[in-house]
């Protein structure tokens, strides 16, 4: 292992006990031998890590909990999550919910849904305007069928009757 | 942090508040703490955890056990902290005079308290203000919290390398800060 690789890991595994015995003992005999490293190293756990383990850990004020159960009163607007589950994790969490049975038709169903949904007949203009005339089509042709049979207007009943 | 009973979660979940309570006492040292590190700010601090418990208590009913609840709230505490972080520092200019005023209020008060422990936090805070937001959770949750490599990935939701990644670029970024003085 050359000083580059050994600068790698002393920077992330070695320094935080990620390493297998066999890598980490490995790097130890390289830093017993090598100046430059055991430097990084000891630059590393003084200037790097010591700071961060030497100060005291922050506690939250009392007032904390009190403002908490206020601001989760029945009636108070509730937050979404969108942190910590992802939509991915939402679906799987439904499709988990499933009994097994019921996995396949809910699935197809779906993806029936998603089909028609994308589907290019959807909003398609031609086709509407298509179906209105055929329709109008229909209704007037049907109209002169029983207009035929009889006096369809003022005028012919006048002349006629 | 401390384990937490399936049972007290399934009660919580309901709205048992003492099982609730349970779970604040002892998960919110670890919360308030990564958001103190990660917004730098007592105030913004409170408003976090505040704001996660909020949300840990309306979506407990969906709390699915796949993953342990001490992950999720991590993961909910760190993305809620680095959100605020975000959005406070979109404000950053307008806020400045405010905060100066507070620092200084803040200064002449903690001069009172421990020289060594302040010049401790002084040291700390300059190191966390170098980095990125996500190099600095990564640093918070790593050297302040203990967690290992594999926990840091399942509460950002990256990968274990790019933990490894974030974790050396901070520490190079934090080596060249010192070599400046």
């Amino acid at each position: 292992m050359n000083c580059g690789r050994i600068e790698e890991l002393l920077k992330t595994d070695y320094i935080d006990n990620e390493l297998d015995e066999k890598t980490r003992l490995l790097i130890k005999e390289h830093l017993s031998a090598c100046r430059k490293c055991a430097g990084l190293e000891a630059q590393l756990r003084e200037k790097i890590i010591a700071p961060f383990k030497a100060v005291e850990k922050y506690h939250p004020p009392e007032y904390l909990w009190q403002n908490i159960k206020d601001g989760i009163a029945p009636g108070v607007e509730k937050f979404p999550l969108t942190e910590g589950i992802s939509i991915a994790d939402r679906i799987l969490i439904i499709l988990r919910a499933l009994k097994p049975a019921y996995l396949v038709p809910v699935l197809a169903a779906v993806v029936v849904i998603a089909v028609l949904l994308s589907s290019p007949l959807k909003n398609n203009g031609g086709l509407d305007s298509y179906i209105a005339e055929q329709s109008e089509f229909i209704i007037d042709n049907n109209g002169d069928a029983i207009n035929a049979n009889g006096l369809g207007t003022s005028i012919e009943e006048y002349f006629l009757s | 942090m401390q384990d937490i009973e399936k049972d007290t979660i399934v009660k919580a979940a309901g709205g048992d508040m003492a099982a609730f309570e349970e779970i604040y006492r002892k998960t919110s040292a670890f919360v308030y703490n990564v958001a103190r590190h990660i917004t730098a700010s007592a105030e913004d601090a409170d408003e976090v955890t505040q704001d996660v418990f909020i949300k840990i208590y309306n979506n407990l009913g969906g709390f699915n056990f796949l993953s342990s609840l001490k992950t999720w709230i991590y993961r909910i505490a760190v993305n809620t902290a680095l959100n605020h972080k975000k959005a406070s520092g979109r404000h950053l200019n307008r806020r400045a005079d405010y905060d100066i005023t507070l620092k200084t209020a803040a200064a002449k008060e903690e001069a009172k308290d421990n020289l060594d422990s302040q010049a401790k936090k002084d040291k700390l805070r300059r190191l966390l203000d170098a980095l990125s937001s996500e190099q600095r959770a990564c640093i918070v949750l790593r050297e302040i919290e203990g967690m290992d490599y594999k926990e840091i990935a399942a509460a950002l939701k990256i990968k274990i390398n790019t933990v490894r990644t974030r974790l050396k670029r901070a520490r190079e970024r934090l080596i060249n800060l010192n070599k400046k003085g």
